[in-house]
């Protein structure tokens, strides 16, 4: 019964870091292109890199669910954020779009910097780090 | 405490990113709808018998304000240029050049950047390669 109890705990947890993986693919792979594109601009191709990107985080998602060590966790954990992070910035390109517009005999390439919203998904993927170092200082689970 | 933390910090961005994005996404709704919001206008006129004016005017009018708008305009080896420090609803920027007549083959060659704020946030650039 203890046994089951322990293989059925484990499998709860991986179904969670598999389904937190998946939300996490979902925003990187169709969200965040759907918005760019459907503001004009063109970004990083992200089709080449589906599995990749997938397989990133569903890896993690069920590693960092199924740690049981909070320092090893919370290793993993601040890896794989400041990764995401990584993988967002390049598919944005830095910050940095372009989209090229034909108006009236013009041929018009508009570059946009938006490089302050990247700031400030960095700076809230920081203070998540830091309230999971906190709790990991508190001997929280994490 | 963890998960409350992780819901303050997230409604706590939530509201900073959406007063940052706001005028982003305001220009770009604005532009998308109506692609005469933001508007650059040529212009070519005799002057006299050697010269001709070319008058290449920026209009804007949209709602969020766009501020150190700076023009430049490169012209048979000529650069003009023209700076805003702010503009509204129905300001305009504008550049007066006189082109030799004689010159009128290399008009192709004209270039313009502009580059401008989104609300002191996003640097834009805007670069007309051909006229």
């Amino acid at each position: 019964m203890s046994t089951l109890n322990r293989l059925l705990k484990i499998f709860v947890k991986a179904m969670l870091g598999i389904f937190s993986g998946i939300l996490w693919s979902i925003v990187y792979i169709y969200i965040i292109p759907t918005i760019v594109s459907g503001a004009g601009f063109q970004m990083e191709e992200v089709s080449p890199y589906y599995l990749w990107i997938a397989m990133f985080f569903i890896v993690t998602g069920v590693a960092v669910s199924l740690i049981e060590n909070v320092l090893y966790k919370f290793t993993l954990n601040t890896f794989a954020k400041i990764l995401g992070f990584w993988i967002l910035a390049k598919i944005l390109n830095n910050g940095i779009l372009s989209t090229t517009i034909l108006y009236q005999n013009m041929n018009m390439i508009v570059t946009i910097d938006f490089t302050i919203i990247l700031y400030l998904i960095g700076m809230w993927t920081i203070a998540t780090v830091f309230v999971d170092f906190y709790s990991t200082i508190s001997k929280k689970e994490l | 405490m963890n998960g409350q933390a992780y819901i303050a910090l997230g409604l706590a961005f939530i509201a900073l990113g959406a007063i940052l994005v706001a005028p982003l996404a305001q220009f770009i709704y604005e532009e998308s709808i109506n692609p005469k919001t933001f508007l650059l206008m040529s212009n070519v006129n005799p002057y006299n018998s050697t010269h001709m004016e070319i008058m290449l005017t920026i209009s804007y009018n949209g709602t969020v304000p766009l501020n150190d708008v700076k023009a430049n305009i490169s012209l048979g080896g000529k650069i003009l240029q023209a700076y805003r420090e702010k503009m509204k609803m129905g300001d305009s920027l504008s550049i007066r050049i006189l082109y030799p007549i004689k010159d009128v083959e290399k008009m192709s060659a004209l270039e313009a950047d502009i580059k401008f704020t989104i609300s002191q946030l996003y640097p834009v650039e805007v670069k007309v390669v051909r006229i």
